[in-house]
């Protein structure tokens, strides 16, 4: 009986400890409400003002070439903050008004093109990039925006050593953001990890506002993560997200490294949160679906996907790498094929190439997939899913020893970079000898 | 003829096929408010998330987000009709088409203010579109146009220098067409005294943030923020406080009273501002994974505290007879042992309203949160010391009334509790290190 | 990248979409449904701001007339309360020349470090956290002369003012104003950090000069902050021989390098100059669009042989466009007498239009030969003026710009006027009513670093 008096003031205070916790700890009931205090400050630089200062001014000087160009760049940025494509066609306007504008030497405005380019990159006509990057270049070499265009150009259209010549003009003229983490994406194509991380540093060091920082966090996470560091690429995402909490990669990138630390329920949340936003991420958040057992989810997330690509395409935007890959693991193989080496025949990236290799190999056509998946590799790029698809393509081959090597690499470069990819990598080694 | 059909179908969408579009259109009558609520979904929303019940469930769930005052008082929504659509869209899908008709009684008999924001889906991408309309009132100072330029999400101006639009909130002022008088409405929901505190609490936050603070509103914010004090204090969960008041005031000496209701004050003033100090550092200087080691290292620190208290407190209890606790056993029996057992007393009285102190009162911390936003810290701080005396007047009221009543039941319980009050306070100190360090951990892994 | 000198009201759009434009498209294919591998999507708003020079002025210092002050202006729009910095891999210098010929005889470099250390931040939440730029890190930095092809410390370790926070954060702020003032070696003094920006500028006058529209006219200053470094020498020091008597002109200039990255094992990492001021609108409104990024990275001693700056300056396209909006005539192409203000100073001896001798190298007496270059050209002789007049030498106040440049010159309207042919010839005076309202913010102070403190949420 005294013991249990004795205790009775505890269990009080343990009582009371926990209902002051509920209480008052950050998201607890009584400050669920609170208002955030609010703030003084503004920026100068905020998005959505800009556009309409821009539009305000251009009611009243509709001939104005600077602002129009200007309007075209804010409305790209729009698009790519937002993930939505219907902005793409309002920069296409404003361009094409700054271009139609009288200029002092009859050239249309060097911005504007600057913006086209950058335009036909975002709607995946690179070709089309190249040519209005390379009408700038001509017009006015120091711009070193457009170098920018360029490389990004070159990198999609497979056209390693280009992109690079273009690259070291721009890291040459102006050593920025945009040329640091360029650099960093050829550094990781060509397989160096190092340098790549450092200059991504580098250029976190320089953003001035948080899209950018939340940029280069971004970059970085991607780079731990395809570097078998799911806990890093997981600190960056995190911090790209503080930055800027609408960031929706890093938000899908967060997912992921969650899913690979086996933090499912947290994966799952982030997942749901980005594709609720975008539909860029429904075919791995389907997958991580599916690799769960949720076989329904996954399909209403595939389903997402195939609308999207119907959309797209009624758009005029087609994205055969995404179709075709979608296709080949989740469709009939070899309309995969049809799509992908439609897209070789445009491009010649690792990217095509790996895909178009996979989709053939999902089709029966071991041998030619070798080739392909060869070619993905050629770049020297520590990539763990190229080279799972090249050790379960030289499996079907046969080759058990290649195999083995590959998909060995495969779970050493990154040991989480599929959710049922890198089991089957672990079960084929199993299995063979 | 095909691709012009679907130009113009998308061209509907401004934001695209992922695009979920709002409009509120709010009709104010003499004696109700209407609000037209319609959420447009593009092809993508439409798709992903199909409608998971009658119309009239998905429109509850949209009533009991929608987010409107009069004068600081919820309006009681209720579902009038609710309809759903579906509609052909692009490529071959559909989109669809959310009509929710509400209405809320209200009285317009005098000038109101009313606030709206309709808070359903408000994560998704979209044209947000609020409108307001009088019937037989009159609107003032309305931050809302009255018509739709958007033809209630039917046509969406699309020309290059148009952005979509983006109102998320509305507030204005709503008075009788023609003067009749009624009574006041009544107020439905929490009960008088929170309510009250709570509006206390808004006008005080109004005050500080007033754009020009003259010396009048100064003071008449310092004022406000001691009746707040006063009446947290009163409120319950600083019983204990009261007590300990109590019992220092029942010592016979006024000056012991006063002693914990300094103590309160300059505890809860601490609280506040060592708290105030510590979530701006921390949430401006670290980054989230720093924050969270961080936390854990302090809880762990809090934590190991508490436990070093716990132990010389249970240690003084187990060897009354001994150590440095000796002397305390024979209090009551010896003369000079009385000293002793006044001075261990008072000293767990002093915890115990350093403990009731500690506790910071979140609207204390809002309004120095506040205040340090709008750069007028020295101000948040002065109204932050008011709070903790508006709480010392309330504790040092209290025990002397009590001290007055003489109650002795309640003396004879609290003599009971005396001898844990250094082990109640170590193990307060060391739940509050647990929880912490047991928080940090679960935001870090 | 220049948001150089003339802002005006709506300069925020401008600034966003110069920033926009020139720093970068970090654009690139966006929207890549299902593909998370090379999935390449940057901001389409890279701004360089840390090493974006915005003004730079130079004059002989009112209460210690055996000295002249240098103030540049970095990383401008700073908001009132937010800390900002100077970026750590990157060189901040100004250049004097003293012999005419484009080549710095003393350059003044600035390089950073963070100490490490965060102070408590009490203004943002950490949703308001953009990254290194704006968080609050205390920086030191290191102050090197470089004379002669010799390198020499002047100041190690040096205190840099950050802005002003309030209370707890920044106490006493006069007092970090004060410490942050330093002594160099020589009689010289210097400060860096954060001030008020002196800034101002009439709104006809700039929206004519940049953008050849017609706004209200207004003259306003800009309610931010702005990162200066700030130089009190010696006329001893700068002048050639030492001899300011003999020798009294000088050009100045500032430019900011940063450090660049090899690219796959080969390239350099050198410092590249990113940023290039000395006249104020220099680059904006004589340099074409095209090359301004490219004027960013010349140095002084190549704008004679190369061929941008010196036919840039003869027949600037904006005087056209000037001329058109504002109804009134630009003076025929070549223009000697922009050449004589931009690129030689103004002097009798090479009979340009301008007939005066005011502020060529070709009055140091010691000075050889004599190249075109682009300097904000000081004649340290020039008595102060007891009454200075803000459109300086166009009102006959010879020691205002274009001789040097003081905190309350301005320079807009001056260098819109110039364009359209003042001084040499009749111009339109009367284009920007020189009674126009003026909102200036904070006054100028009395002694060095003579810049107000940094403006805060209240004023």
């Amino acid at each position: 009986m005294s013991r249990v008096r004795r205790l009775l003031p505890l269990l009080g205070c343990v009582l009371l400890g926990c209902v002051l916790l509920t209480l008052y700890a950050p998201e607890g009931v009584l400050r669920r409400d609170e208002p955030p205090p609010a703030l003084a400050s503004w920026s100068p630089y905020d998005l959505a003002g800009s556009i309409e200062a821009a539009q305000r001014r251009l009611r009243r000087h509709p001939d104005d070439a600077a602002v129009w160009a200007s309007l075209g760049h804010m409305y790209l940025e729009q698009a790519r903050r937002t993930t939505d494509t219907a902005y793409y066609d309002k920069a296409k306007g404003a361009f094409e008004r700054s271009m139609r504008q009288p200029t002092g030497d009859g050239e249309p405005y060097i911005d504007a093109m600057i913006g086209m380019g950058a335009l036909a990159n975002a709607r995946h006509d690179f070709a089309g990039a190249v040519r209005w990057a390379e009408r700038a270049r001509e017009a006015a070499p120091f711009r070193w925006a457009l170098y920018g265009v360029l490389t990004d150009a070159y990198l999609e259209l497979g056209r390693y050593e280009q992109a690079e010549t273009a690259l070291r003009r721009m890291l040459g003229g102006r050593p920025d953001l945009a040329s640091f983490t360029r650099a960093a994406r050829l550094e990781h194509l060509r397989g160096r990890p190092g340098p790549a991380r450092d200059l991504l540093h580098r250029a976190c060091a320089i953003p001035g506002d948080p899209a950018e920082y939340a940029f280069c966090q971004w970059q970085l996470g991607e780079l731990a993560w395809h570097n078998g560091d799911p806990r890093a690429a997981l600190a960056a995402y995190t911090q790209a997200l503080a930055a800027d909490p609408g960031h929706l990669p890093s938000r899908a990138g967060k997912a992921r490294a969650e899913a690979a630390l086996g933090r499912i329920d947290q994966a799952l949340r982030d997942y749901a949160a980005a594709v609720a936003r975008s539909p860029s991420f429904v075919v791995e958040y389907g997958e991580l679906l599916e690799h769960l057992g949720d076989r329904d989810g996954a399909r209403r997330q595939y389903a997402v996907f195939t609308a999207q690509h119907k959309l797209l395409t009624a758009n005029g935007d087609t994205d055969n790498l995404a179709v075709g890959t979608f296709t080949a693991n989740h469709g009939d193989p070899e309309a995969a094929v049809r799509y992908l080496r439609a897209e070789w025949k445009r491009r010649q990236s690792v990217e095509v190439a790996d895909a178009l290799g996979w989709a053939l190999h999902r089709a029966g056509h071991h041998t030619e997939a070798a080739t392909y998946a060869a070619r993905a590799d050629a770049l020297g790029g520590r990539n763990a899913l190229f080279a799972y698809h090249r050790g379960e393509i030289e499996h079907a081959l046969g080759h058990t020893a290649a195999a083995r090597a590959h998909l060995t690499r495969a779970l050493s470069v990154n040991p989480h970079f599929a959710p049922a990819g890198a089991a089957r990598a672990r079960a084929l080694l199993a299995e063979t000898p | 003829m095909i691709t012009a059909l679907v130009a113009t179908v998308l061209a509907a969408h401004p934001l695209g096929n992922f695009s979920v579009n709002h409009y509120d259109g709010l009709t104010i009558h003499r004696d109700r408010i209407e609000h037209l609520a319609i959420v447009d979904s593009a092809e993508i929303p439409t798709l992903q998330q199909p409608p998971t019940g009658p119309a009239h469930r998905t429109c509850t769930e949209l009533r009991d987000a929608v987010r409107a005052q009069v004068d600081g008082r919820p309006l009681a929504w209720q579902v009038a009709d609710a309809s759903f659509a579906y509609q052909p869209g692009a490529a071959g899908l559909r989109t669809s088409r959310l009509t929710c008709r509400l209405t809320a009684p209200l009285r317009v008999d005098r000038r109101l203010t009313l606030t709206f924001a309709n808070a359903y889906r408000a994560d998704t991408i979209g044209w947000r579109e609020i409108t307001a309309n009088g019937a037989g009132v009159r609107l003032r100072a309305s931050t809302v146009p009255a018509d739709s330029v958007s033809g209630e999400l039917r046509d969406y101006p699309a020309d290059l220098l148009s952005s979509p639009l983006d109102v998320r909130r509305a507030r204005l002022t709503v008075e009788p067409g023609d003067g009749t008088a009624a009574a006041p409405a009544r107020v439905p929901g929490a009960d008088a005294v929170t309510r009250y505190t709570g509006l206390l609490a808004d006008r005080l936050n109004t005050l500080i943030g007033a754009d020009r603070l003259t010396v009048p509103l100064g003071l008449l914010a310092l004022l406000l923020s001691l009746v707040l004090g006063a009446v947290h204090a009163a409120m319950p969960g600083h019983g204990k406080t009261v007590m300990a008041a109590y019992l220092a005031g029942r010592r016979g000496r006024l000056r012991d009273a006063v002693t914990v209701a300094a103590t309160v004050t300059a505890t809860h003033t601490a609280g506040v501002l060592v708290l105030g100090v510590l979530v701006t550092v921390a949430s401006a200087v670290a980054g989230e994974v720093v924050m969270g080691w961080l936390g854990v290292a302090s809880g762990v620190l809090i934590a190991l505290i508490g436990l070093a208290l716990l132990r010389s407190a249970l240690r003084h209890r187990r060897h009354p007879g001994h150590g440095h606790g000796h002397g305390h056993g024979h209090g009551h029996g010896h003369g000079h042992g009385h000293g002793h057992g006044h001075r261990r007393w008072s000293d767990g009285v002093v915890a115990l309203a350093m403990a009731g102190g500690l506790v910071p009162s979140p609207s204390a911390l809002v309004v120095l949160l506040g205040a340090m936003a709008l750069g007028r810290t020295a101000f948040g701080v002065l109204t932050v010391v008011c709070y903790g005396l508006g709480m010392a007047l309330t504790l040092l009221v209290t025990a002397l009334t009590l001290r007055r009543l003489g109650d002795l039941t309640l003396a004879g319980r609290m003599r009971r509790l005396r001898p844990y009050s250094a082990a109640l306070t170590a193990t307060f100190v060391l739940l509050v290190g647990t929880g912490v360090t047991l928080r940090a951990v679960a935001a870090l892994v | 990248m220049q948001l150089t000198s003339a802002r005006g009201r709506w300069a925020w759009i401008t600034g966003t979409s110069v920033a926009v434009l020139t720093a970068t498209v970090l654009l690139g294919p966006t929207m890549r449904p299902g593909t998370a591998t090379s999935h390449w999507d940057a901001p389409a708003t890279t701004l360089n701001k840390q090493i974006d020079a915005t003004d730079l002025y130079a004059f002989t210092s009112p209460e210690r007339q055996d000295t002249v002050t240098i103030v540049a202006g970095y990383i401008p729009f700073q908001a009132p309360h937010k800390p900002y910095q100077f970026d750590t891999d990157a060189r901040y210098e100004v250049h004097v020349d003293n012999t005419g010929t484009g080549k710095a005889a003393v350059t003044y470099r600035w390089t950073f470090a963070n100490k490490g250390l965060p102070v408590p931040s009490f203004i943002r939440k950490r949703e308001h956290k953009a990254g290194p730029l704006d968080s609050l890190v205390e920086q030191s930095y290191t102050l090197t002369r470089v004379r002669d092809g010799k390198s020499e410390t002047l100041v190690r370790n040096g205190y840099v003012a950050p802005t002003d926070m309030g209370a707890p954060a920044t106490p006493d702020y006069p007092a970090l104003r004060r410490k942050a003032v330093l002594d160099l070696p020589g009689g010289g003094k210097v400060f860096t950090g954060t001030a008020a920006d002196p800034f101002y500028s009439d709104n006809h006058a700039v929206n004519l000069l940049r953008f050849g529209l017609p706004f209200f006219p207004v003259k306003t200053g800009v309610p931010t902050n702005v990162s200066a470094l700030a130089l009190q020498l010696p006329k001893s020091e700068l002048a050639l021989g030492g001899d300011p008597d003999r020798n009294p002109v000088i050009g100045v200039w500032t430019t900011a390098s940063r450090r660049s990255s090899s690219l796959l094992g080969s390239g350099s990492a050198d410092y590249k100059q990113v940023s290039r001021l000395g006249n104020p609108n220099f680059n904006e409104v004589i340099i074409p669009l095209k090359h301004r990024d490219r004027f960013n990275s010349l140095r002084p001693d190549g704008d004679e042989s190369g061929n941008l700056v010196v036919p840039s300056t003869l027949d600037p396209d904006q005087a056209r466009v000037v001329a058109r909006q504002a109804k009134v005539a630009a003076p025929p192409a070549p223009r000697k007498d922009l050449e004589q203000i931009y690129l030689t100073g103004l002097t009798t001896r090479t009979g340009g239009p301008i007939d005066l001798d005011l502020n060529s190298h070709q009055l140091n007496q010691d000075a050889s030969r004599v190249a075109k270059a682009e300097e904000l050209r000081l004649n340290m002789s020039t008595p102060v003026a007891t009454a200075p007049d803000k459109y300086g030498l166009l009102k006959g106040d010879v020691q205002g710009y274009p001789n040097g440049r003081r905190l309350i010159d301005d320079v807009v309207t001056v260098n819109l006027r110039m364009l359209l042919g003042e001084p040499a010839g009749r111009g339109a005076p009367g284009l920007i009513a020189e009674d126009n309202p003026a909102f200036l913010l904070k006054p100028i102070t009395g002694s060095f670093p003579y810049l107000a403190l940094p403006i805060t949420a209240t004023g």
